[in-house]
């Protein structure tokens, strides 16, 4: 990156046009400097404000939230918890299973109800990003460390 | 539902892993909404947005026993599965286009007639579905996710010069769409 001690107008002009005008958006490492180069140029100041009516068209563009059914398909496909252990084990067995019936005959109902039942939408053909997490090969690695250790 | 913002992402992505489903509730109040408005914004459909939005989350519960806390912020790997799943559609969209003999010029997709309500917002909304298909996920990244300029080049995989050229020529092709269509803007037609 560059160096935050002095900004040309070239460079102060570059800055704008690719982040826009509020200075949140502008690379940490350039801002200081371009709040001293706008500082000190109404050209500067004049530009600034030409991207600024573009940023306030952007921001007019409005869309709606994410709807509650698709919140609820969600909480459904949500992984579930390990099975109880433990002396409570059979009543908890016994009880899950009901609970998770009458929980998937309320989101059934609900989802049914507001006519946005699409089973295809729930097929995984995602192209699955996998930084961040971890291999086979990698928790293989990290078992061997471990026993070598 | 409140959010605790004592506990971060990394934390509940590994109770999701357990089946913490108060866990899944928090992450999906954090980031379902810019995920869903980040697909809404670059597809223009608010099926599809969902659909996309649906399976950024349930790649997240299948992989969260795997997730390597520190590595990676979630709503980059979150906003790079969503992109990507939107960067599948818009090719689909391209090639049902083609097939259909149709006009090849216009694969773009224009705003959802439901998602926009004022005529100014109608004719941005139209412009920035103008864009290239890189062009208008870099603007709807950098202008609209408030993710940074660096989670911004990461889920686009650039770095932060290749993104500043693709944002600039956005703006750039924005401006001109937008000069051409002043008279609309201004309400003269």
């Amino acid at each position: 990156m560059r160096s935050d001690d002095h900004m040309e107008s070239a460079r102060f002009e570059a800055l704008i046009a690719a982040w826009g005008a509020d200075p949140a958006r502008w690379p940490a490492t350039e801002a200081e400097a371009a709040r001293r180069h706008l500082a000190a140029s109404p050209e500067a100041a004049a530009r600034l404000a030409e991207e600024a009516r573009l940023d306030a068209l952007l921001d007019g563009v409005a869309v709606p939230a994410a709807p509650a059914a698709l919140v609820g398909r969600l909480l459904a496909e949500a992984p579930a918890a390990p099975a109880p252990r433990g002396i409570l084990a059979p009543l908890l067995m016994f009880w899950r299973p009901a609970s998770g019936l009458a929980l998937a005959a309320a989101l059934g109902l609900a989802v049914g109800l507001s006519g946005l039942d699409r089973p295809e939408a729930l097929a995984l053909d995602v192209d699955i990003v996998g930084f961040a997490f971890a291999t086979e090969e990698a928790e293989a690695d990290a078992e061997a460390e471990e026993a070598d250790g | 539902m409140g959010d605790r913002g004592d506990e971060d992402d990394d934390a509940l992505v590994a109770r999701v892993a357990h089946g913490d489903a108060a866990a899944c509730r928090l992450l999906l109040a954090r980031h379902l909404g810019p995920v869903h408005g980040f697909a809404t914004r670059v597809l223009g459909d608010a099926m599809e947005a969902e659909d996309v939005a649906q399976e950024a989350f349930v790649a997240l519960w299948r992989r969260a026993a795997g997730w390597r806390a520190g590595e990676a912020r979630l709503s980059t790997w979150l906003h790079r599965v969503a992109k990507n799943a939107c960067i599948d559609r818009l090719r689909r969209h391209r090639e049902s286009a083609l097939e259909a003999a149709g006009d090849p010029a216009d694969a773009a997709p224009g705003p959802d007639a439901a998602l926009v309500r004022d005529d100014t917002a109608r004719i941005v909304g139209q412009a920035i579905a103008a864009l290239p298909e890189r062009q208008r996920l870099a603007l709807v990244l950098a202008h609209y996710q408030e993710l940074g300029n660096i989670e911004a080049a990461a889920v686009m995989e650039v770095s932060i010069e290749a993104l500043e050229s693709l944002l600039a020529r956005a703006r750039r092709g924005l401006r001109a769409e937008l000069a051409n269509r002043r008279a609309e803007l201004l309400g003269e037609r």
